[in-house]
């Protein structure tokens, strides 16, 4: 019996395995296994969903501290997963008459806990007795590789695993409960706030960035600014020192210049050559893809998930940067070349010495993400075509010759003062010729000019400018920075960075602090900061690596991360009444702040709130006073994005001003933005971006 | 009255821990502005609120400043 991960593994696994090519897909009620023959061996192959197993707490009472728990069926934890039902025991059945267990999930940490829980709870066998198929990607060649040469499954990284759910579960159940127990003995509410061993650090960066912003007082500098004539020809210049720190500089240089004849001393050229980039790793495909083409980290990983199970791309969930001289990188290239897209391409590089430029990171279990050369079994979606279209020329790249650049500056001078002009000339694509739209440079000439000409400096400016306040994050930079803090794995920092938003923490994917996340990291801050703190994260997971190495074992790594846990819990008990109080202040402003509009303008003493209707789930205004009958003045909302009151009204009809935050678009409105007359022609132009979307989705449906 | 008279949370001196940052920095960086532009302190309060990237807590504070003193 072959365990997989997921049914569409489990039938690329069976048809690369069975020798027609064609298993037998046997169905049983909603779910299905293949049978198949290869060699003297008749295969079964089974699929669990994921995760069929979860942790489960065995004492009784939701409160704190609850440390003992046991693995038991997913649909036992989460109500909503009636599917996991059949399939547990379909396999349990299966399993009666086997002679030999094959673990042929994801090869990673959680893929080898998937398979060892399955042979453990669902399979009833002894996981030690099991085999292990280890591969990088689902194409043919590789699975039938790993077929025929199974190993021993690897228990450390399987304890690695386990214990990673162990103590995410007693930090996540336990801190969460504390959090909301003490919401509810300070104010009776039932208000789930939730954080956890990463969770917390995260949302401590984001917060501290926010302060920073908020913080923020610019400070003033000049810029010179010339506009120059040479043959008649217009130049801009700029001047060899970006800031001026005070205004009367500013003057004295803009007296200096005005009207001059300059001439140009020198014109320098610097050549540069850059090498491309190494393969992608995820987590470089992931701030990349952000960068090009928009997608969110956890966006990119779901994409790449599905490209693998497709064939096309190797396992992503790696942090290698390398392709290893075992990879068939001839027969990949042979592959693409198959397509019309990249077969020229493909075709000039197979005539190179096939060379990769390697990075430095490694990952022991996968190579870098790259394609397979084989054709997707299925048709890619658009975002999926993008990603991979991202992938192949990311690795068509690492075959390149270096990109060279030429920088050109002409110096330009007037008594003691240095005017610039640039330009930037390339000279050689090399790589960048591959990876093609999502390369970006401008290339600038520079003017018609030679050394010893006169330029007639026409207009001098200063130009007043501010310093900047540091940038917000967006799902990408906070995920690197995980990374580079080493919190969370590969596989769980994007979900992390998700969840930060989801829970309310911050507002849309400016990751712009919200009230409630102000509330929760000032209350942690002040009373409980270790919950906040990367340092017992960063610890917890240099440990489960350790286990990971065979450094130490889990249960000693067990038995710290309770007791740790347990004095955090014990401190927060002494603190609960004013953490409590501090919470329940918090959110109080939170939502004065999120769903409050200012007084009614129908009935004068109500308060407009936003409320979602019980019956439909909609968003819209209403007035406090509907429920004593007094006013039933309600106003439409938009049903997507985060929507925030503003401190102004609007221009033209007097009413309260919101500001909608969807995706990465942000726009003004008023709440009587169905009717101002102000914003009709804002209504027309959403009824026709609605109707080109709807043709749009029309037309995508039918192909 | 113990809370910041801007934003509600519990106050430390003259404002919350926050509102009270802003409010010394405002006042610490009043002389480089002096310097750079040769600024009046209300003409710098106005100025400061002005610019978009003012930080929220800082724009906060020059408003009640301005309010305080009737600029």
């Amino acid at each position: 019996m072959l365990v997989t991960e997921k049914p569409t593994a489990a039938k690329k696994i069976a048809v690369a395995l069975d020798d027609s090519k064609s298993p037998r897909e046997v169905k049983k009620g909603r779910t299905s296994y293949f049978e198949c023959k290869c060699g003297n061996d008749d295969l079964v192959v089974v699929y669990a969903l994921g995760h069929l197993f979860e942790l489960m707490q065995t004492e009784k009472g939701w409160t704190y501290p609850r440390l003992e728990n046991e693995w038991v069926p997913k649909y036992e934890v989460d109500k909503k997963a009636t599917n996991i039902k059949p399939i547990i025991a379909l396999i349990k059945g299966l399993s009666k008459n086997i002679d030999m267990f094959v673990v042929a999930t994801d090869y990673d940490i959680e893929g080898s806990l998937i398979g060892y829980l399955t042979l453990l709870y669902a399979c009833k066998t002894d996981p030690s007795n099991a085999k292990r198929m280890r591969f990088s990607s689902l194409t043919e060649s590789e699975l039938r590789n790993a077929f025929d040469n199974l190993h021993e499954l690897d228990f450390p990284l399987i304890e690695s695993g386990q214990i990673r759910h162990e103590v995410d579960w007693l930090y996540g159940i336990n801190m969460t409960r504390a959090l909301t127990l003490a919401i509810k003995k300070a104010a009776g509410w039932f208000k789930i706030v939730s954080t956890g061993r990463v969770q917390g650090p995260a949302l401590s960066f984001v917060a501290q960035r926010e302060k920073e912003i908020n913080l923020f007082l610019p400070l003033p500098y000049w810029m010179i600014q010339v506009v120059a004539y040479h043959n008649n020809k217009e130049l801009e210049l700029e001047y060899f020192k970006r800031h001026i720190s005070t205004v009367s500089d500013g003057k004295s240089i803009v007296e200096s210049l005005s009207d001059q004849t300059a001439i140009v001393d020198k014109i320098n050229r610097r050549t540069v050559t850059q090498l491309p980039h190494p393969p992608f790793n995820l987590s470089s495909l992931q701030s990349e893809a952000y960068r090009h083409l928009g997608y969110k980290p956890s966006r990119t990983l779901d994409l790449a998930q599905s490209l693998y199970l497709n064939s096309a791309i190797s396992y992503p969930r790696t942090s290698s940067e390398q392709l290893p001289d075992n990879l068939d990188l001839k027969a990949i290239l042979i592959g693409l070349s198959s397509m019309k897209t990249y077969a020229d391409m493909a075709v000039t590089i197979l005539k190179g010495p096939l060379k990769p430029i390697q990075g430095k990171k490694t990952d022991p279990a996968h190579p870098a993400i790259h394609p397979t050369g084989e054709k997707p079994t299925k048709k890619l979606t658009p975002s999926e075509q993008k990603l991979y279209d991202l992938i192949v020329r990311r690795f068509f790249s690492v075959f390149g010759e270096p990109l060279v650049k030429d920088h050109l500056r002409a110096d330009i001078i007037w008594e003691n003062h240095k005017l610039y002009t640039r330009g930037l000339q390339i000279q050689k694509l090399g790589w960048a010729e591959y990876y093609g739209p999502f390369f970006k440079t401008e290339e600038k000439s520079l003017p018609d000019i030679s050394e010893g000409d006169s330029i007639h400096l026409s207009s001098v400016k200063a130009e007043e400018k501010h310093t900047l306040p540091p940038a917000r994050f967006n799902p990408a930079s906070l995920l690197k920075l995980l990374e580079r803090e080493n919190l969370g794995t590969k596989s769980t920092r994007s979900r992390i960075v998700d969840s930060v938003r989801s829970r309310g923490y911050t507002i849309a994917d400016r990751f712009e602090l919200s009230t409630l996340g102000y509330a929760l990291y000032e209350t942690l801050d002040h009373y409980m900061s270790v919950m906040l703190s990367p340092e017992m994260t960063r610890q917890l997971e240099k440990e489960m690596e350790d286990i990971q190495q065979g450094k130490t074992d889990r249960d000693s790594v067990l038995a710290k991360a309770r007791t740790n846990l347990l004095s955090i819990l014990k401190e927060f008990k002494e603190k609960e009444e004013q953490i409590g109080e501090e919470l329940v202040k918090g959110l109080q402003r939170y939502w004065k702040e999120t769903e409050e509009l200012g007084p009614c303008p129908k009935c004068g003493n109500g308060v407009l709130r936003i409320v979602q209707s019980p019956k439909t789930g909609k968003r819209f205004v209403g007035c406090s006073n509907y429920k004593e009958g007094v006013c039933d003045q309600t106003f439409p909302l938009p049903q997507k994005g985060t929507v925030t009151p503003l401190e102004k009204t609007c221009p033209y009809c007097d009413h309260q001003m919101i500001k909608v935050l969807s995706g990465r678009r942000t726009w003004e409105t008023c709440i009587n933005w169905t009717e101002c007359p102000g914003r009709q022609e804002d209504l027309k132009a959403l009824d026709e971006r609605r109707s080109k979307q709807s043709k749009k989705d029309d037309g995508e449906d039918s192909s | 009255m113990s809370i910041c008279p801007i934003c509600g949370r519990d106050k430390q001196d003259k404002f919350c821990s926050y509102h009270q940052t802003a409010y010394d920095n405002v006042k610490e960086m009043y002389g480089q502005w002096k310097t750079a532009a040769g600024l009046s302190w209300e003409e710098y309060l106005h100025k400061i609120s002005d610019i978009e990237s003012t930080g929220r807590w800082i724009r906060e504070v020059i408003e009640f400043i301005m309010q305080q003193d009737g600029l």
